[in-house]
């Protein structure tokens, strides 16, 4: 069941990260680029 | 602290490699694409999944998991946002169906399933020149090592899968440090 429990928690975070990652990385990027 | 220890540390500060190769770039004002960071993102995973492992508690299955995620990272990069995600739940359907058929090693057809796919995904966007090295080592060329390593165990094994996943890491800053285009898909 833990092998179960990973992956829900693998999509979670992973469609996370996709979700709403693409403005975080872009936050960081135009952070560092502008330091 | 022993050789074994060494070899393990080791293969887990390969994973976070193109990220911090990422950052010397960065701090070397060469900032790059975004879906560079999502690449080196996809690598990590396998670092993380190796530290949780290496914590204990249980965590060792983040080990079985992570391709799924690896995978995914790579093709919101290669495909657009809404195939990404119907990709990351057709992922997510395999694992299930894994443990439903193969419950003693679900992670192995897991495996074969998310690198196998990213193959093809990485495949239909071959321009994308020495990435798609990167991408076809790390992953494509450790999946016959990882099947090797699981069949027989062997330290031979673990250290070829090791040396693919390298020449992918190596492929991956070469295409970081070349490459001054935006990917831009995701």
């Amino acid at each position: 069941m833990s092998f179960l429990a990973a992956v829900i928690i693998a999509i979670v975070l992973v469609g996370g990260i996709m979700t709403w990652g693409d403005g975080g990385f872009r936050w960081f990027t135009d952070r560092w680029n502008r330091k | 602290m022993s050789a074994g220890m060494v070899r393990a540390w080791a293969a887990c500060f390969l994973n976070f490699v193109p990220l911090l190769w990422l950052i010397v770039l960065a701090a070397r004002q060469q900032s790059r694409d975004v879906a560079f960071l999502w690449i080196a993102t996809s690598f990590a995973l396998g670092g993380v999944a190796d530290v949780l492992a290496a914590l204990g508690l249980g965590w060792a299955v983040a080990g079985h998991v992570y391709p799924l995620g690896q995978s995914a990272l790579i093709a919101a990069v290669l495909l657009d946002k809404p195939t990404a995600l119907w990709f990351l739940g057709l992922l997510g359907w395999v694992a299930v169906g894994s443990l439903l058929i193969w419950p003693t090693a679900p992670d192995v057809p897991l495996h074969v399933c998310a690198w196998v796919s990213l193959g093809w995904v990485a495949n239909r966007v071959r321009p994308i020149g020495p990435l798609w090295f990167a991408i076809f080592c790390g992953f494509g060329l450790a999946l016959p090592c990882y099947l090797w390593f699981v069949a027989t165990r062997s330290l031979d094994a673990w250290v070829a899968m090791q040396a693919a996943y390298a020449v992918g890491v190596g492929f991956f800053c070469y295409a970081a440090s070349r490459t001054r285009t935006a990917l831009a898909v995701v």
